[in-house]
């Protein structure tokens, strides 16, 4: 028996070629993609869940209050900086040694609404880390 | 020969019936029925009739005003502007309503006094339950008073309705108000219990229960729910069901559900309007406070205990931590205090004397003033933390109604924790009885504010809120208006903060009365207490205070101080 077959001309392995290495390409975006979401947020749950520094933020009238509760380095922490949405600047403090708590005067004056709020920590080797990431209600 | 194994047999049988029988135990430890005087009763009857007689009169006067108000809308255009007087001046003279509405003849509503809110409602939505003309024919002319329900807005409470006609007398729609029976029966029933001793609970004919106080038991149905189903207490719903009163006695849980008793009831039965009947029961299922000598735990305390708890959560995770919170032998039980839990949307996670409500959503529970404990407590929370007030019971206390300061921490954007403890020492704590007048009177007067905003404008309430000889004013009552962003247009118990900015202004505890005021009337207004300052008498004051939005950034309030 016979067995035929239709040979495949160069064009036609060529255009095979490039669908093949297209899907392969876009299989690798996509899971690279997907892969550094998953880690990021990987990332800060697992800070957040063994923190460096455990913190917890309270408004009082006019004033931020953050509470300071340990964590595996929290006598490394030197500065805490705090960026609340909508302006412009963090504003940096210093973190006496042993404090338990730390307060940013007059940091929600005039403040209404929701707005998140980040915690930074900037410890003894230079090193700055997200500590907190939370949303307050300022009314 | 057969006798003697049949007659061992037999034997062997008898001696296994007899330890049988005296290996089965009873399982009812119900106390027994006892026989209860006829003075008893005799003393119960009159305080229910007197108390009927109250809520007689109280909604004769609600569907009273409501059919007045339909008479104001004959005839008038539904885009006339004075529709929404007449809805803001209903709402005002009946402070026991959430909102009024008006309804075409189409079923499509065409007004709301909570315009603010549910502005995208108007003129778009379509009511749950369409009344025709043909429903009005059989009332004799009284108002149609719906069977307990949930409304829209998730509060709970029944509706009345009133037909309303054009020029030509034809019939075009109605109008609607959403009454809050429970704030009705609360104010009456402080007066009832520190009056006569006795407490209060009202079922419809079919069952439901529209009133107690425990409000949980509130939306129940006797007739089906599992709590109702034992002889004793199916013998009395089916007695206070058959019959238009009556008296009995059974065997149920007291309060706080921790044991079982006896009691008492004796009812009769009200009809507020077409459609509705009320069986309306005075129960001697009564904890009265006893004055004792008890430590007062301070507020550091409390807070010092409530961090111990978020430490911990942050140490063990969510769920571990929740378990601990939850048994009653566990570390976080010390006392009158305990660790309790909520999720941002009221959803309850931990509650260790309470186990049978986690994961019931608890967002719309009040207290006996108006108060929304559980929403004051995640205004708290989304701030972060800090101290709140309300009325709870106390489970150390054989579950009477206390004062009690509660700290809360939120744990993350989800859920939060807090605890309180009982104000033994504050002095109005077990004399206090905010009366259905007071507390109506508090409402009426913003609400006043409201309605006299839209007649004429917001600048000329303000104006009002200082003058003692203005519309506004009531005796003993401390109105104002502020903006969203804390400054004071006015405040009659201290002008002299007029024009200034509050936002930052705290108590003793920490409390910014001005932020949770905003928060309050942005969500649509309500009831909160406060420790606010006296410049009158330099010391702080617990206070009662209402707010209702007057527009977008204004909001009006008023203060009752309670001591």
């Amino acid at each position: 028996m016979v067995i035929r077959y239709k040979k495949t001309t160069q064009r036609q392995k060529h255009f095979i070629m490039a669908i093949v290495l297209s899907t392969a390409v876009i299989i690798i975006l996509v899971g690279g993609v997907s892969t550094s979401f998953f880690l990021s947020s990987y990332v800060i749950e697992k800070s957040l869940d063994n923190p460096d520094v455990l913190l917890h933020l309270n408004i009082v009238g006019d004033d931020i209050v953050v509470e300071i509760y340990g964590g595996r380095r929290v006598n490394e922490l030197v500065l805490l900086s705090m960026h609340i949405e909508g302006q412009e600047s963090h504003v940096v403090i210093d973190v006496p040694h042993g404090a338990r708590d730390v307060v940013y005067y007059q940091a929600a004056s005039g403040l209404t609404g929701s707005r998140i709020v980040e915690m930074r920590g900037i410890f003894s080797n230079g090193e700055d880390k997200l500590l907190s990431l939370i949303t307050l209600k300022f009314t | 020969m057969i006798w003697k194994p049949l007659s061992f047999s037999i034997f062997c049988m008898t001696l296994l019936l007899i330890i049988a029988a005296g290996c089965i135990e009873s399982h009812d430890n119900s106390p027994t029925l006892e026989p209860v005087s006829a003075n008893h009763w005799q003393d119960m009857n009159i305080t229910l009739h007197t108390f009927v007689s109250i809520i007689d009169h109280e909604m004769d006067n609600i569907t009273i005003s409501v059919c007045n108000a339909a008479r104001e809308l004959d005839g008038v255009p539904i885009d006339d502007p004075s529709v929404n007087l007449t809805l803001l001046k209903l709402r005002r003279d009946v402070p026991f309503s959430f909102d009024v509405c008006r309804v075409d003849k189409n079923n499509t509503l065409v007004a709301i006094t909570s315009e603010l809110q549910n502005q995208w409602m108007i003129g778009t939505c379509q009511m749950t339950h369409q009344y025709t003309e043909e429903d009005f024919n059989t009332t004799n002319n009284e108002c149609i008073i719906t069977e307990f329900c949930t409304f829209q807005s998730g509060e709970r409470g029944v509706m009345i309705i009133a037909p309303v006609y054009d020029l030509e007398g034809n019939f075009d729609g109605t109008l609607r108000l959403q009454l809050d029976v429970e704030y009705l029966f609360a104010g009456l029933v402080e007066y009832l219990r520190t009056e006569y001793g006795y407490t209060t609970w009202v079922v419809e004919k079919n069952g439901m229960k529209i009133y107690d106080e425990d409000t949980v038991e509130i939306g129940m149905n006797l007739t089906t729910n599992q709590l109702f189903q034992t002889n004793s207490t199916m013998n009395m719903v089916s007695n206070v069901l058959r019959n238009e009163s009556g008296n009995t006695s059974y065997i149920f849980y007291t309060t706080g559900w921790s044991d079982h008793a006896q009691i008492n009831i004796v009812w009769d039965t009200v009809y507020p309007g077409y459609g509705a009947e009320w069986r309306i029961i005075i129960s001697d299922n009564v904890v009265q406070y006893t004055p004792e000598d008890r430590p007062q735990i301070t507020s550091e305390e409390l807070k010092n205990f409530v961090q111990k708890a978020y430490a911990y959560v942050q140490r063990v995770g969510k769920e571990e931590a929740l378990a601990e919170f939850n048994d009653q032998n566990g570390d976080f039980i010390n006392g009158e205090l305990y660790i309790f839990a909520y999720d941002m949307n009221g959803t309850l996670l931990s509650l260790p004397y309470q186990p049978d409500l986690v994961g019931t959503n608890l967002w719309f529970m009040k207290d006996r003033s108006g108060v929304n404990p559980v929403q004051r407590a995640i205004a708290r929370a989304e701030q972060g933390g800090g101290y709140v007030y309300y009325l709870y019971l106390n489970p150390s206390m054989d579950y009477v109604n206390e004062f009690k300061l509660s700290y809360v921490m939120a744990v993350d954007n989800d859920w939060f924790i807090g605890s309180g403890i009982y104000l033994h020492e504050v002095q109005f704590s077990h004399t206090y009885n905010l009366n259905m007048e007071s507390g109506s009177s508090l409402i009426s007067q913003v609400r006043n504010m409201q309605y006299l905003s839209t007649v004429e404008n917001i600048s000329s309430v303000v104006e009002m809120v200082e003058d003692p000889k203005s519309a506004v004013y009531i005796e003993g009552l401390y109105p104002f208006v502020l903006t969203e962003n804390g400054t004071v247009l006015a405040y009659s118990r201290n002008p002299a903060i007029d024009d200034t900015n509050q936002l930052g202004k705290t108590n003793s505890y920490g409390m910014s009365g001005v932020r949770e005021v905003i928060s309050l009337a942005q969500a649509g207004g309500g009831m909160m207490y406060s420790l606010v300052w006296d410049s009158t008498t330099q010391r702080e004051n617990y206070v009662l205070i209402y707010v209702e939005p007057a527009d977008k950034s204004t909001y009006f309030g008023s203060m009752l101080i309670l001591e």
